[in-house]
């Protein structure tokens, strides 16, 4: 077996390991390695051919593969080293990437690695949905993936179960192709993704999103011939008297985002109940040394801006700790999701001079809030919005050196 | 008389108010940015949007590349747009950025290619 040594190993070529490998770079590290299990770059980005890449990172509006090539042709300038067609079997003593390509099998010693390999979808199986196992039910992703990629058509009347982005993204590319969308049904009594693209994506095609209803069967064999749809109670449990049958030939499924960690647990890396992705402290380090982690995998972003700025510090610090140039001296002040917060991440705060970005989400959509976050003693950051939501991530940055609680957390309060 | 307009320039979606008299606007509330007061203008008067999709590829490893308006086309000629788009093929070897529609529908905007045609 070949066996190679780098400096820092990024598992993953989408935007999360390419704006990684090339930060890696520009801070000292001399080989880095970016292995993708594709045959080509962007990950995801290459099938979101629609706009709204960018705004935040370059102040313009891309489309993905656009997007992509950017940070692409910066980590060839850089000099950062690919694998493509390239799996990671599994991170062995914390270090070693043992790897398959049609080449054989190799081992990588890194010096340290960041993990970049997103999430994928929930599946059917994932829901609980009655009646037969027909042909037509298909994730919003593999739907793009058929249409913007491989040119085949999904269907010729579809309905969408999940008022996620990508859902909202294919009802409008569906619509496009001349192919019929019945509706977006969604279990949640508001939007799960963006408000841009209920407005661009159904609004603008006179699309209907039906809120607090869900899917309760399928009917039809070998084909979906229809969906039945029903309104749910307080508990988000279908209430039988209000189910209809639509007709359809297709269920699109748009239900959410799983980071896509089994490396990550066979490395012995502990895992955070609410994200499914890594704990991280605030240099976006695991709980094994040496491992760091970003973008999907860590927890599910609804802009890859956020992404590319977040997995630029990860690289940063990857590098640092392949020089052994990165401080573990430095004291730590955990992070607690208070009122109104779902999760945190970072959850640790290394306190160092400089600042600390902290990416959250709410548990509810709410209007004129006031953001908090405090130390114990003292609220130390704070801020009003107009309205939040869970399906928009929040991302506060705050200066840590004057931190003095034992703990630091942040709240969403009414105003 | 006044309307409601979201804002999608950016994600932070302001919810943007237009007071206006007959077809004339009097003033625009609740945007973040001057950007915000641009674009409810255009979504006032004439709603733009940028067309995303994709075209055959000659010849290719794959059968498609993604393709663009490069500004905004009037949301009303969507559908139109795609009939024209849907005509065309561009040959592997077409980098990306390449203007393969000139003058869409005699409008502004050109359609150009988002990747390179493999």
């Amino acid at each position: 077996m070949i066996e190679y040594t780098c400096d820092v190993a990024v598992i993953g070529a989408g935007p999360a390991g390419l704006a990684a490998a090339s930060s890696a770079r520009e801070a000292g590290a001399e080989k880095v390695w970016l292995i993708e299990r594709d045959c080509e770059p962007g990950g995801i980005l290459q099938q979101c051919i629609h706009p709204g890449f960018g705004l935040a990172y370059f102040d313009e509006e891309l489309t993905g593969p656009e997007y992509a090539a950017r940070f692409y042709d910066k980590a060839v300038d850089l000099g950062v080293q690919f694998s493509f067609d390239t799996t990671v079997l599994a991170i062995e003593k914390g270090n070693i990437l043992r790897c398959l390509s049609p080449r054989g099998e190799s081992l990588i010693n890194a010096k340290s690695i960041v993990l970049a390999m997103g999430c994928r979808e929930r599946t059917r199986g994932n829901l609980i949905i009655a009646g037969s196992r027909p042909a037509g039910v298909i994730t919003a992703g593999a739907a793009q993936r058929m249409i913007n990629i491989q040119n085949q058509m999904i269907g010729n009347k579809v309905l969408i179960l999940g008022s996620g982005d990508i859902g909202m993204i294919m009802a409008r590319r569906l619509r496009l192709e001349g192919v019929e969308v019945v509706g977006v049904v969604e279990i949640l009594p508001y939007l799960s993704g963006l408000t841009r693209n209920k407005l661009q994506c159904l609004d603008d095609f006179d699309i209907p999103l039906l809120l607090s209803h869900t899917v309760t069967r399928v009917e039809g064999y070998p084909r979906v011939e229809a969906v039945y749809v029903a309104a749910v109670d307080e508990k988000n449990d279908p209430v039988l008297a209000s189910e209809e049958r639509i007709e359809c030939d297709t269920l699109l499924l748009s239900v959410g985002l799983i980071p896509e960690n089994e490396l990550s647990r066979n490395a012995g890396i502990e895992l955070d109940a609410v994200t499914g992705g890594p704990v991280v402290d605030s240099d976006l380090q695991t709980s094994v040394p040496g491992i760091f982690c970003c973008g999907n995998v860590l927890h599910v972003n609804d802009l890859v801006d956020h992404v590319s700025v977040e997995s630029e510090l990860a690289g940063e610090n990857a590098a640092l700790y392949a020089l052994g140039k990165l401080p573990s001296d430095s004291k730590l002040i955990p992070v607690q999701a208070g009122h109104m917060v779902r999760y945190v991440c970072p959850s640790v705060i290394r306190q160092r001079s400089g600042k600390s970005t902290l990416y959250f989400r709410v548990t509810k959509p709410a209007k004129h809030v006031d953001l908090q976050i405090s130390d114990g003693t003292k609220i130390v950051w704070m801020k009003s919005h107009l309205r939040v939501n869970p399906g928009e991530m929040e991302a506060v940055c705050i200066p840590t050196a004057d931190l003095v609680g034992p703990e630091i957390t942040i709240n969403v309060l009414p105003q | 008389m006044k309307k409601r307009i979201i804002c999608t320039v950016c994600p932070q979606g302001c919810e943007i108010t237009a007071t206006f008299e007959g077809d004339k606007i009097v003033e625009f509330t609740g945007y973040g940015c001057p950007r915000g007061v641009e674009f409810a203008r255009t979504e006032f008067t004439n709603p733009l949007r940028i067309l995303s999709t994709s075209v055959k590829v000659e010849g290719g490893c794959y059968p498609l590349v993604s393709v663009r308006s490069d500004r905004g086309i009037p949301r009303s000629d969507l559908m139109d747009c795609m009939d024209i788009i849907r005509q065309v093929s561009v040959k592997v070897g077409t980098k990306r950025g390449s203007v393969v529609i000139e003058h869409i529908l005699g409008s502004e905007a050109n359609v150009i290619t988002t990747a390179d045609a493999k």
